[in-house]
């Protein structure tokens, strides 16, 4: 028992040194190639909502639901984009680093944590700053329910994991996988509450879009920020199901199909 | 100790099953290099990767209680666009050394100068060679596998690479694989022939010579 108990300690040790080094690893190939890499992180999400500024602007349309824009933007850009980047960059973690697999302590599966863990940390940095900002110097407020966002921006990230590691077995075995999900997640940017809310949808297209996980993950995220707004769809025991689901087929395909992976 | 216990391995190409290795069992002596021979194809480095832990065997189990080290060669281990330095530093980490001293260590016997800094895709083999070789010495580890790559770099470099082997083969064994019997013979103190899909154990590289030369 003792025995079992320390050869686990030394398991756990060892993968959190890997592991460790993988983000420090991928920080540095991810944002560290160019003197302002940093800064392009945030960047992405704030170009997004420029664009939307101007549209919105235009066409004459102010954030629901008595948001401000930059608020109202932000709370539905930032969860969906924690749940793409993070599926997508898991899809890709392992055929792009097939040389780390090299050392035997390094197993698909660091790679696919140490990829998500970085990809969560610099989205929820990025929130953080787009709603501080507009705290300070905007017409934001403080999070009604900090728990609330928290957990949303969790779903997002376990969403994104669990439909990403699927991705990268089932991509092992059909490598047009990637490219189908690719035009899914591309489709699901504009239908998953970025530009308006669950309130504001007509009937019909509200019963078909409440199928939507990632619309769920935005209105959890959003009326944690604004105790005022009562949205129609964002139950957290759905997208649950989602993450369990996609969870258990994806760790049992990464499993079976380690094999596959060929250095 | 390192022990094979049946192990078998088989590639699909082209809907066809090649078997590589065909169920292996086999003791490495602990107080002994060895060499493994073998014809190009006949899964040296494959055989070479499952003990090392990197690739797992379709059947079987590999036993080992010391620290080996990872696939020492050419090829894979570093990632292209991270420095020389980049790469040493993730190394150390993920076998919980000490970052600076590992470097450091490498850095002095790479001799790289300052391409040391420079992205791993800008080396030729020869530099990827010392360094793979450098860093791997900079970590202790009981066995060293190693892959065809001592047979690079100039015979000055070769000089310091067999004075370090020396001062380490007190404590430490190496499995090496290649088809160049002289760097067996240098570096080997016993040595195995892979044929067919079978590991056979020779006393002494002599003796595998001349089976080796009847291939």
């Amino acid at each position: 028992m003792t025995r079992a108990l320390q050869e686990f300690a030394t398991g756990l040790y060892v993968q959190t040194n890997v592991i460790h080094a993988l983000i420090l690893r991928e920080t540095k190939t991810r944002f560290g190639k160019y003197q302002l890499g940093y800064l392009w992180a945030l960047l992405e999400p704030i170009m997004w909502m420029s664009l939307f500024f101007l549209m919105f602007l235009f066409g004459g349309r102010v954030a629901p639901n008595g948001m401000d824009f930059v608020g109202f933007m932000a709370t539905g850009m930032c969860p969906f984009l924690l749940f793409r980047q993070t599926t997508n960059q898991l899809t890709r973690a392992v055929s792009g680093n097939k040389a780390l697999l090299f050392y035997p302590q390094v197993f698909p599966l660091d790679l696919l944590i140490a990829r998500g863990t970085l990809e969560a940390a610099s989205i929820s940095v990025v929130f953080l700053l787009i709603m501080g900002g507009n705290a300070v110097f905007g017409a934001g407020t403080a999070p009604a329910h900090p728990v609330h966002v928290i957990t949303g921006f969790a779903m997002a990230s376990l969403l994104g994991a669990a439909l990403g590691t699927t991705l990268h077995a089932a991509t092992l075995y059909f490598p047009s996988v990637e490219n189908y999900m690719s035009s899914v997640l591309r489709l699901m940017f504009w239908v998953s509450g970025i530009f308006f809310t669950s309130t504001e949808l007509p009937t019909q297209a509200a019963a078909l879009l409440w199928w939507n996980p990632a619309l769920h993950i935005v209105e959890i995220v959003r009326s944690g920020w604004y105790g005022a707004y009562h949205p129609t769809i964002a139950d957290p025991g759905y997208v649950l199901y989602w993450m369990l689901g996609f969870g258990f087929i994806g760790l049992t395909l990464e499993r079976i199909s380690r094999r596959r992976i060929e250095l | 100790m390192i022990e094979l216990l049946n192990i078998s391995k088989s590639y699909r190409v082209n809907g066809k099953t090649n078997r590589v290795l065909q169920n292996i069992s086999f003791m490495f002596p602990t107080d002994k290099s060895i060499g493994i021979l073998g014809l190009n194809g006949a899964g040296k480095s494959t055989l070479l990767r499952i003990i090392a832990g990197v690739e797992l065997p379709d059947e079987g189990e590999v036993v080992k209680d010391c620290r080996v080290s990872w696939p020492i060669g050419f090829k894979g281990g570093f990632n292209a666009s991270l420095s020389g330095e980049e790469n040493c530093r993730f190394i150390a980490r993920i076998y919980g050394q000490n970052v600076d001293r590992v470097t450091g260590f490498a850095y002095e016997f790479a001799e790289l100068g300052r391409q040391f800094y420079d992205p791993i895709r800008t080396y030729s083999s020869g530099m990827k060679a010392r360094l793979a070789f450098g860093l791997s010495m900079a970590i202790d580890f009981d066995v060293y596998m190693i892959d065809e790559v001592t047979a690079v770099g100039d015979k000055r470099f070769r000089d310091k690479c067999n004075a370090l082997f020396k001062e380490r083969r007190q404590r430490s064994t190496v499995i090496m694989v290649s088809h160049s019997m002289p760097t067996i013979r240098e570096y080997c103190d016993c040595c195995a022939i892979l044929a067919r899909g079978s590991l056979q154990l020779y006393e002494s590289v002599e003796d595998a010579e001349k089976v080796y030369e009847a291939l």
